[in-house]
């Protein structure tokens, strides 16, 4: 029997997260996110209209269903996600942020060094701070070590679909922390989600692998599913990979 | 980057002459129907394009001009909000080596009372316009190497930030080498201003007869001079009056295209100076006037090209035009200014000393008044500036819609500040009616209980609290 997700003392069903940017529209947003049976959906507090006689990407998302993720993302410096995780608590979004500062603008790497001085300070401000973090295991554990509340690796660059490029080092990552791992950016389709879990991950969160899929809605429920038997095959215990074939029905020991 | 002096080169120009003048040969009249079904869809993202503007220009019809207007004043609207901001000019000095022939700090103006403001004397003057209730200063100066140059100035800005409560300091000055002006935007500077005065090179040449300014091009690549060494907001604008107006607003529209392409913001602000008569200059009526009617149209077109700028009318304008400007798509005004350095604190008027004629002189109180009794918000924040929402952030989230919602409780904060602050009670009274008045505007917005909280700190008497 699996253990639900559990995230600044706060428990989810769904180990995917989603983001909310670059769909075709805000009808085929809300289907994708149903079909994802996330429960944690993140929003990028830049693009949401704080104006309530406009149209706004919070009057999509029904707040009975989702939690809201405020993300810091198109944040270059530590201020700015610092400032934006207040402005984000304060229009009643979440106490609990996602938290990211970009390094540059090309790769959207994150810039590690401004993340973990931000995350001191949100934490210290009372905030629940998951980190959009390297895939580098001795900053995980620095930010563990600064109170955040899991730690999120990237796969590979935000938006390149490229997957998992150092499952050795998410490995590390999970064997270094404590708090749980999430795989953030860079899944492309369902079985680069489903990797991160058989790896034993914690969840896998994404945006542009259903957003930009030709179908949002159908990619949705593959990751989901993906997400499903990875995590079921991590719990399984997967056999050892060997270079020679073992007989699916063994003679050895038989009657004859 | 154009050396000085250097032959124009029209290519590594942001705006070309000659391309303005085929815009504007080449540019025929709106039909009315064909001006209504386009005016219709104007927005903060859909933006009149350069040639359109021209179009629009070359258009007589009333109707039409009616229905741009309306147009223009939705558009600032769907940006800014009900918002008007105020800011007052702070005149460091009126030593100038340059010559222009339209300006009171000219060289060859012998008559002139020469005045450079000592820190210690531009923080005094600084500390009398926030008594007044400014918290945003447009610092302005001449061009006088080894007197008014970016060291001066940024000593002015730390002196300025360190010895008053001023928020944020805007600098018009000189075009400068990029290293220039990387030490004025060390020392906290936010947006910094240059007006090309005339995009026509001939007028330009005559306006311009002596000293640095006289180089075309290297006044008209300063901003992205500026871009580079680390600003991500700038002030452009024409002086209305020295060449045909519709080649001058044209030419300011495309040098703000040029920064959108080139650094991906358009520019913070468009300034909208006319041409004004000043003491002991040598042109006393403008070459090429511009009426209040063609100001108005000026007014209109930019706001619809570039909808996401701050368009800025000052006290040269008389006080009904700048009242009409509200209406129709401005959305920043100075108040109570002096143009001659020192004038603050003097008091008593020196047209010897001052750039131009002012028409409006009314007093911050009498604008807040006047703008409260438009139906709109004054505004004295400062929040953009502060929140890293700058540059291209700025000119993407107002174009998207999401800067109004931050126009509205900041607004509301300032203005509740502001009554706390105010001596005369009628005055307090009117200001809290509005933000009052604002504070049901702000329900439903999820902002608003942390507003509820902020304003009633600033109502107890704390300062400076803003989204």
């Amino acid at each position: 029997m699996d253990t639900p997700l559990t995230l600044g003392g706060k428990t989810f069903r769904s180990r995917l997260l989603v983001g909310t940017g670059k769909y075709p529209d805000y009808p085929t947003m809300v289907k994708a996110l149903e079909a994802s049976g996330a429960d944690l959906v993140t929003v990028a507090v830049r693009r949401v209209n704080l104006d309530r006689n406009k149209e706004s990407l919070l009057d999509h998302v029904d707040l009975k269903k989702y939690t809201l993720l405020p993300n810091t993302a198109a944040c270059y410096n530590v201020d700015d996600a610092v400032r934006t995780c207040f402005l984000a608590r304060e229009a009643g979004m979440s106490n609990m942020v996602k938290l990211e500062v970009i390094g540059d603008e090309k790769t959207l790497f994150p810039d590690t060094e401004g993340l973990l001085q931000a995350a001191k300070q949100l934490v210290k401000e009372g905030f629940i701070v998951l980190p959009y973090t390297n895939d580098d295991p001795i900053m995980a554990k620095k930010l563990e070590d600064a109170g955040c509340a899991a730690v999120m690796p990237l796969a590979a660059p935000i938006g390149s679909g490229l997957g998992i490029r150092n499952p050795f080092n998410i490995r590390i990552i999970l064997e270094t922390v404590k708090v749980p791992v999430i795989v953030d950016a860079g899944v492309g389709t369902a079985s680069d989600a489903a990797v991160a879990m058989e790896l034993g991950c914690d969840g896998v969160l994404m945006n542009t692998g259903i957003a930009g899929a030709k179908d949002p809605v159908l990619m949705a429920e593959a990751m989901r599913e993906a997400i499903s038997a990875g995590r079921k095959a991590f719990l399984a215990g997967r056999i050892e990979k060997k270079l020679y074939a073992t007989a699916s029905s063994p003679l050895d020991g038989k009657f004859f | 980057m154009l050396p000085q002096n250097k032959p124009l080169n029209g290519d590594l120009l942001p705006v070309t002459p000659e391309e303005i003048s085929r815009l504007l040969e080449e540019a025929a009249p709106f039909r009315r129907r064909e001006a209504f079904s386009l005016l219709g869809t104007l927005s903060p993202r859909r933006r009149l394009t350069l040639p359109e503007a021209a179009r629009l220009l070359a258009t007589e019809d009333p109707m039409v001009w009616e229905t741009a207007a309306a147009m223009a004043r939705a558009v600032r609207e769907e940006v800014f909000g009900r918002r008007i901001v105020l800011f007052a000019p702070l005149y460091l000095s009126n030593e100038c080596i340059n010559n222009c022939v339209y300006c009171g700090f000219r060289m060859d103006n012998r008559k002139a009372g020469r005045i450079t403001l000592s820190p210690e004397q531009a923080v005094r003057e600084a500390l009398f316009l926030e008594k007044r209730g400014f918290h945003r200063l447009l610092l302005v100066s001449g061009e006088y190497p080894g007197k008014t140059d970016a060291g001066y100035i940024a000593d002015i800005v730390r002196a300025i930030y360190r010895g008053t409560g001023m928020r944020i300091l805007h600098v018009n000055a000189a075009p400068m080498p990029e290293e220039e002006l990387r030490l004025l935007k060390e020392a906290g500077t936010g947006v910094y201003q240059v007006f090309q005065e005339t995009y026509h090179p001939e007028t330009y040449r005559a306006m311009h007869p002596s000293g640095p300014k006289a180089d075309f091009a290297w006044r008209l690549t300063c901003m992205d001079r500026a871009m580079r060494a680390g600003f991500r907001d700038v002030g452009i604008g024409a002086l209305l009056g020295l060449y045909d107006y519709r080649y001058e607003v044209l030419s300011v529209i495309r040098h703000a295209e040029s920064l959108l392409e080139a650094h991906g913001t358009f520019p913070h602000t468009i300034s909208a100076p006319r041409f004004k008569s000043a003491f002991g200059s040598s042109l006393s009526t403008a070459p090429r006037p511009v009426s209040d009617r063609e100001f108005e149209k000026i007014v209109i077109v930019y706001r619809l090209s570039v909808p996401t700028a701050g368009i800025v009318v000052t006290t040269r304008e008389s006080a009904s035009l700048r009242e009409r400007v509200l209406d129709i798509g401005a959305s920043q005004i100075s108040a109570g200014s002096k143009t001659d350095p020192g004038g603050y604190e003097e008091g008593v008027r020196r047209a010897e000393a001052e750039q131009f004629t002012l028409d409006d002189t009314r007093t911050i109180e009498e604008i807040v008044r006047m703008i409260l009794g438009r139906g709109y918000i004054p505004s004295l924040c400062t929040s953009c500036y502060r929140s890293n929402r700058t540059g291209e952030t700025f000119t993407e989230m107002a174009a998207d819609g999401h800067i109004r919602g931050f126009c509205l409780p900041n607004a509301l904060l300032t203005l509740a500040e502001y009554a706390v602050a105010a001596e005369d009670p009628d005055l307090r009274d009117k200001c809290l009616a509005a933000v009052e008045e604002g504070k049901k505007e702000m329900e439903g917005s999820p902002l608003n209980e942390a507003f509820g909280h902020k304003l009633a700190r600033v109502i107890a008497g704390e300062k400076d609290l803003f989204f």
